[in-house]
């Protein structure tokens, strides 16, 4: 087991070192420092020495790929692209362009994406995989047929209507809660209620249709004819036999994005004002400030390769054909 | 050339996605012919034919289709001569065959917001009394009702100016039914035209083609009142800075097909090429394959395309000498956002290839061309490509609708398409802030609401139908 | 006994689907009634609705729009088709329990085989706790699962393809059913665990006093277990008989159609008997009796009106006009030309024997990887030193179970896998060491047909393509367009079909005719050996007859050579020549066919043979019954593979690897028991 996780971590290495590869030439081979300093110091009136300071400032003055002024093993260490590689493996993602440390604001802002993320993650899959239920025990007749065009019709609708619509119906027609902001504590309830009944209900369409195909899938075999053969329920049939089936793909698939849940929700914190990380990137955009986007595709990545690791463990749970070696 | 291009008043400018919306439409056109020739390729196409779902969709979305191919040819119109030089300047600012023909829509401006069907602005504003009196006061509108003496005799107007819409709709619905049953009612000589109109009524045709009439008749009716009322009126209003909001959502429609439609286009070489090489040859490709796919999927999808884009800008930005006009800067955005969700997007269909081919692979019928010697690269064009199109062509309809809803939230990232360019996303994006004003501006979301929920819509169900069709899982006994 | 009421009724019973073409009349009209305690079987060929028609009494059908359920099925004189859901459920399971053709897929691959058990106790007989668990260890035990108390926490996967069926089995039995339905028990398990299987259904049903209603197209499984026969054809039943009357003398023109199709010894030297033409489709309205298009007896009434029910003999029910005492002169015609069938002899031209393939020493390992570097941890040794030899114009049956390594050979021979260690050469060339454009120019001297007609070609390529597929790549002459299409009519025609079949697609050909293209495919470079890899397994018996007089005929026409690799081993005494019997890679007994099949010195050879369920029930044959399974090729027993299961072992088979001893000039064994010469 253990050191099945051991050789995982090994494999997942390689991954890094390629994401760390894209986002080097993303940030630092499209536009060389220069370009970023040029465009954050104001296009026109710069001067050669505004430039040289910017990049000193941040510790991008150092050649790119090959380092000709140093000496010996330096020439290939003492470059961009091993200081800021190495920085990011030591998950040291410095310092943002107004000069907070961004470690320490991630650090800060996971708490209030994690209480919009969860809530939002479990409430959903749990209505999800009843509304599959529900229309599976009913499958083929009209409540099956209408859930399946509802289905389709909330998946049409795109994710920011969801946001405008609750917000200005239960926010600003009704004023049950507020309409944005966050405080932490008990008093977070208050400003996280909407955003996770809006973030649960705008999953439903597609979320529903999946499942509802995997539950489906599922009916079609063999062992479910057995069952019935033994003269169970349809209830029984779809709980104890299909469920614990369908549980495979649902459980893996959900268990991927589990980690990525600190990574929170970019459209519904930024609507709603939670100070999390998902905001934290879109203010990071807007101000294209390039240290922090580096920072979370970093950290993206991390997460998701967790969520692999987790996946696979998960398997084992599930499935009892699977064994890890 | 050039006198050619005078006389007929305007320049052709050859956008890059232009070009390649007209060669998709050209791959499809080969596509078609090619498939009509072989019937057991026809013979899932013949079960999309036959849902009555499917075929209102695709009225639908042909309509939509329709627009966004209109809007896809760009000129540069003339500009009237100053001086008395030979040579004809051209504007900077592109034109579209959409905009020659809906020419009125673009050019009625007003000063800011106004509701749908309006006479007066939405706003106050000082308004010059004859008398020399200057008082704040709901202004008249350029052009929402500007022909009419008295802003009463709007809703009369409105209704007779429906009506007239409505029934150059029924005309045009009218040619277009007479068309086709003559073409239909000649091509299979044993049936009269008049059993066919009696069939159809009944809704007895394989074809269900009293849905399609139906739905034809709807998106006919609409369109020729819209048009008929949207000259005189801004029937969906008029955004801040007095833009007409209809015209903004029919110019987004464009936006919108391009994305759904070049993204798969640019990543299907690869993801095809990459995921058979993958499942067919296995060992080190596979792994190079699959560590490439791991690697681009890791990255969160939104911050992936991101972190490109903001580069793109930037280097749009320092570069800002490379572009003539505006068109062509937005539209080398656009063609930028769209390859990298395809970067991003391909990893899927990849993985869903390599995994059919690892099937296909262990057949018997690759066996025996294996066993007659077939080179490689000759049983993967001739056995494995055929087999997996299926595959590829769920997807493509399959993926559609999802980019043309990510365009709007990637717009209100900041990482959509170019801000003066027209797309839902951005339309929502300006808007988004309208809904906490007081009054409440709910004309702009409404506007970009319907037109995207309606070919979104459209798309899902069709491509519902397709996935059922083309899914050998579910005819396994055909 | 006569005087009982019938377990189960079934009258008129119809069962229709909706298609697109309009009513499936899967199964139309069927009567039959079944005793306590007997065991009936229902006999037919793929599609002609016996499945379904054990589905409709279990009201089990699969979830296609029903365009009609009539008739009436009656279970102890309470009708099951009135039955509310709620008490249907009490039916099955508790008084009809059924087990199904693939123990595969039809057991719960995530719940334990106590807990597929148990749950039928609970709700049959609310047993829960220690009390359910005590009853499901002794099911198992009942059934014959080694290590109940051990197996009862197992997963599906970690247990056989004859072991999952007795966990069916054991699942059947827990509700204490009256009637079981076994649809097909044994199709997709091996011989000598097929003989097992149905040992096992013989003895709970003389213990338990249980009727089976046994569904199944293999004549010789009817023959060693039932008491009563139905045959049934397109949706109807034809014949019901008791056993006796039923093998001595087959009465519908079908049946005895059947009887003759399958291949054994005494038939060697005739062609086989075929049916012409194919089965109805069954959803047109049937008018006359639905035999007719294929039946040598018809006459116009056949046409006209659907025969009933005719008594033959002892209870032997016939439906068929001859026997119509009205029709006396006709159907005694019948009785006696019934014995001399078209019997057209060929002087078989057996080959002149030289050697056309020599196969020594053939190793084939598969190496495990795992890990990240994909180190190679252990190997498969699906084939491990096998030597072979076929002679021009002749044919050479590799005989073995699943998982013996049988198509591993035949691939390894046709150069797609390459070979671990060995020597095959063809013809004097050594194949084995041929590389790329060499290679390919002897590509067309051996060519392959394979087991599945549905998968050997590709679905998106016209007829003519596939069979030009190989004269493009290998003969390379670039013939005219004009020439290459007549090549492609003949060689249609000469496997029985016709020219203009060229332009069409794969999904159009049944699955008979499917496997012909395969044949003109294989045909159309000039293969002087052919590997043929289970071509008739996937075959209804009659249409089996038609692939193998087909090939039989080709071998005399153009001196083939075939290597026949199948598990069937009637269809072996008639068309091999050769045996070679494979056992976990290796090759355990060799020499011809009537060596080998009437004296087998290999005792799995011996024991191999004795498990086929033969027609001829009047010579009794001791099952040698075989205990377990085939070990695995990833760790193969030491010593002799088979000492783990062979009845005869002695202390010496687990250490020592007996090699090949000669019994006779063409006669060998690899068995300690056998002493040379």
């Amino acid at each position: 087991m253990l050191n099945y996780i051991l050789r995982r971590i090994l494999y997942a290495f390689p991954i890094l070192v390629g994401v760390n590869l894209i986002t080097f030439f993303l940030f630092f081979v499209v536009n060389t420092p220069d370009d970023m300093a040029r465009m954050h110091l104001g296009m026109k009136h710069v001067t050669e020495e505004a430039i040289e300071n910017w990049k000193q400032e941040r510790g991008y003055d150092r050649p790119l790929l090959w380092n000709e002024s140093a000496s010996g093993s330096e020439k290939l260490t003492e470059t961009l692209i091993i200081s800021e590689s190495l920085k990011l493996f030591r998950f040291d993602f410095g310092v943002a362009d107004d000069g907070r440390n961004i470690g320490g604001d991630i650090k800060q802002r996971m708490g209030p994406s994690l209480a919009i993320a969860v809530p939002i993650f479990l409430i959903g899959l749990f209505t999800n995989i009843t509304f599959a239920m529900l229309m599976v025990f009913f499958r083929a007749t009209y409540l099956d047929l209408s859930g399946v065009v509802l289905t389709v019709v909330l998946m049409s609708i795109s994710g920011l209507f969801y946001v405008i619509g609750g917000q200005f119906v239960v926010g600003k027609l009704m004023h049950l809660v507020p309409i944005s902001g966050y405080e932490g504590g008990l008093g977070a309830f208050r400003f996280v209620i909407l955003p996770v009944v809006i973030g649960v209900i705008s999953g439903i369409g597609s979320g529903t249709r999946w499942y509802r195909t995997i539950f489906l899938e599922e009916m079609g075999k063999d062992y479910v004819r057995t069952a019935r053969a033994k003269g169970l329920s349809e209830y029984r049939v779809l709980f104890h036999h299909v469920l614990r089936n369908a549980m495979i793909p649902i459980l893996t698939g959900a268990v991927v994005v589990l980690p990525l849940l600190f990574m929170g929700s970019l459209i519904t914190e930024s609507f709603f004002g939670i100070p999390g990380l998902g905001s934290y990137t879109i203010e990071a955009i807007n101000a294209q400030d390039f240290a922090i986007v580096r920072a979370m595709v970093f950290l993206g990545a991390v997460l998701y390769i967790i969520g692999l690791l987790l996946t696979d463990l998960s398997y084992t749970l599930v499935d009892p054909r699977v064994r890890l070696s | 050339m050039s006198e050619l291009y005078a006389w007929l008043g305007g320049k052709p400018l050859f956008l890059w996605t232009d070009m390649l919306i007209w060669l998709l439409v050209a791959v499809i056109v080969l596509g078609v012919s090619y498939t009509r020739r072989r019937p057991h390729l026809l013979e899932p196409w013949h079960r999309v034919a036959k849902s009555r779902l499917a075929m209102g969709s695709l009225v639908v979305l042909l309509v939509y289709v329709v627009i966004g191919l209109l809007d896809s040819l760009h000129y540069r119109p003339a500009l009237e001569q100053s001086d008395q030089s030979e040579e004809v300047h051209y504007a900077v600012e592109a034109l579209t065959a959409l905009d020659w023909m809906v020419g009125g829509l673009r050019e009625s401006g007003e000063k800011s917001y106004s509701a749908p069907l309006a006479t007066h602005l939405y706003v106050r504003e000082m308004v010059g009394e004859s008398g020399g009196e200057v008082r704040r006061d709901y202004p008249r509108l350029k052009s929402g009702g500007a022909h009419l003496q008295n802003p009463q005799q709007r809703a009369a107007d409105l209704v007779e100016n429906s009506i007239v819409g409505g029934a150059k709709g029924l005309l045009l619905w009218l040619g277009i039914a007479l068309l086709l049953v003559l073409l239909l009612t000649r091509k299979r000589q044993q049936i009269s035209p008049r059993r066919w109109v009696v069939e159809v009524a009944r809704g007895e045709t394989a074809t269900p083609w009293r849905t399609i009439l139906l739905v034809t008749a709807v998106v006919s009716l609409l369109l020729m009142a819209a048009i008929q009322v949207g000259v005189k009126y801004h029937i969906l209003g008029t955004d801040k800075v007095g833009q007409d909001v209809f015209y903004q959502a029919v110019k987004s429609i464009r936006t919108g097909l391009v994305i759904g439609t070049l993204t798969t286009l640019i990543m299907l070489p690869f993801a095809i090429l990459l995921g058979i090489m993958a499942g067919y040859f296995r060992g080190w490709i596979d792994d190079m394959i699959q560590y490439t796919y791991t690697t681009l999927n890791s990255i969160p999808g939104v911050l992936l395309i991101a972190a490109a884009i903001l580069m793109i800008h930037v280097y749009i930005d320092t570069n800002a000498a490379l572009f003539e006009t505006t068109e062509e800067r937005a539209d080398l955005r656009l063609l930028f956002l769209c390859i990298i969700l395809g970067v991003t997007s391909w990893t899927g269909l990849c993985r869903l290839l390599r995994g059919e081919t690892l099937k296909l692979r262990e057949m018997d019928y690759i066996t025996a061309a294996h066993a007659f010697g077939v080179k490689n690269i000759r049983i993967i064009i001739r056995h494995i490509l055929p087999n997996v199109m299926h595959v590829v062509l769920i997807s493509v309809v399959l993926d559609f609708s999802g980019l043309v809803l990510a365009e709007a939230v990637l717009s209100y990232v900041g990482v959509g398409v170019d801000p003066t360019m027209y797309s839902w996303g951005n339309m929502i994006n300006g808007a988004r802030l309208e809904m906490a004003r007081e009054p409440v501006v709910w004309w702009t979301l409404l506007a970009s609401f319907l037109f995207m929920f309606t070919m979104v819509l459209a798309a899902n169900l069709f491509s519902d139908v397709v996935r059922e069709a083309f899914d050998p899982r579910v005819h396994k006994g055909e | 006994m006569l005087d009982k009421p019938p377990l189960l009724k079934i009258s008129n019973l119809q069962t229709w689907f909706s298609t697109r073409e309009g009513a499936a009349r899967a199964v139309d009209g069927i009567s039959l009634e079944i005793m306590q305690g007997e065991i009936f079987a229902l006999l037919g060929e793929s599609g002609c609705g016996k499945s379904i028609t054990a589905l409709s009494i279990m009201q089990l059908l699969p979830e296609v729009p029903l365009a009609r359920l009539r008739g009436e099925i009656l279970l102890d004189g309470e009708s099951l088709l009135d039955l509310p859901e709620q008490k249907m459920r009490g039916v099955r399971g508790g008084h009809i329990a059924m087990i199904f053709q693939e123990p595969m897929t039809s057991l719960n691959p995530v719940l334990s085989v106590g807990d597929q058990v148990g749950e039928v106790l609970r709700h049959h007989s609310g047993l829960r706790g220690e009390a359910q668990r005590r009853r499901v260890v002794e099911l198992l035990d009942d059934v014959g699962l080694p290590d109940p108390e051990q197996k009862i926490d197992t997963y599906p996967h970690q247990l056989s393809g004859g072991m999952k069926q007795r966990v069916m089995i054991a699942i059947a039995l827990a509700g204490e059913p009256d009637l079981l339905i076994a649809d097909e028990p044994t199709t997709a398990l091996d011989v000598t665990i097929q003989a097992q299987i149905l040992e096992l259904l013989r003895r709970l049903q003389r213990e338990r006093g249980m009727a089976i209603l046994l569904i199944t197209h293999d004549l010789g499984v009817v023959a060693e277990m039932a008491d009563r026969v139905a045959v049934m054809y397109a949706g109807q039943l034809i014949e019901q008989a008791p056993r006796r009357p039923f093998f001595s003398s087959p009465g519908h023109p079908y049946t005895r159609r059947l009887f003759d199709a399958i291949p054994d010894a005494g038939k060697r030297h005739q062609p086989l008997s075929m049916l012409r033409g194919a089965v109805p489709v069954l959803t047109q309205e049937f008018h006359g009796c639905r035999f007719r298009n294929r039946c040598d007896y018809g006459w116009e009434l056949c046409g006209e009106l659907s025969p009933e029910w005719l008594s033959a003999q002892e209870g032997q029910q016939v439906r068929c006009h001859l026997f119509n005492p009205q029709f006396a002169e006709r159907g005694s015609r019948v009785a006696e030309s019934s014995g001399t069938e078209p019997v057209v002899e060929r002087g078989q031209q057996e080959g002149d024997g030289s050697g056309l393939l020599q196969v020594r020493g053939l190793r084939v390992h598969f190496p495990i990887r795992k890990g990240f570097f994909h180190r190679t941890v252990g190997s498969v040794q699906a084939v491990d030193g096998l030597d072979l030899s076929i002679g021009r114009g002749r044919t050479v049956a590799l005989v073995g179970e699943s998982g013996c390594g049988k198509t591993t050979v035949g691939k390894a021979i046709m150069r797609l896998l390459e070979a671990t260690d060995g020597t095959i050469s063809f013809d004097g060339v050594n194949l084995s060491k041929l590389q790329g454009g060499a290679l390919r120019e002897l590509r067309s001297d051996f060519q392959m047909i394979f087991q599945d007609p549905y998968a050997s070609m590709n679905p998106r390529m016209m007829v003519a393509d596939i069979i030009g597929e190989g004269m493009d790549a290998l003969l390379g002459q670039a013939p005219s367009p004009e020439g290459r299409r007549q090549k492609i009519g003949e060689l249609l025609e000469q496997v029985g079909l016709t020219a203009e079949m060229a332009s069409r697609y794969p999904h159009e050909f049944s699955g008979g005719q499917r496997q012909r293209i395969a044949i003109a495919r294989a045909l159309a470079v000039n293969p002087r050996l052919i590997i043929c890899d289970e071509p008739t397994s996937a075959l209804d018996v009659s249409v089996q007859a038609q692939i193998l007089n087909l090939l039989r005929g080709l071998q005399q026409q153009q001196n083939l050579s075939y290597l026949f690799i199948t598990h069937n081993l009637s269809v072996v005494s008639w068309f091999a020549q050769e045996v070679a019997v494979m056992y976990l890679g290796k090759v355990v007994e060799y020499g011809t066919v009537d060596e080998v099949m009437t004296a087998p010195r290999h005792p799995y050879t011996q024991a191999l043979l004795s498990a086929v369920p033969t027609i001829d029930r009047e010579t009794q044959r001791e099952v040698i019954r075989l205990e377990g399974d085939q070990g695995s090729p990833i760790n193969p027993p030491s010593g002799c593979p088979f000492h783990p299961r062979c009845p005869q072992a002695m202390e010496r088979c687990s250490s020592e690897l007996p090699d090949s001893r000669q019994i006779s000039e063409t006669h060998s064994a690899s068995c300690l028991l056998v002493t040379n010469g």
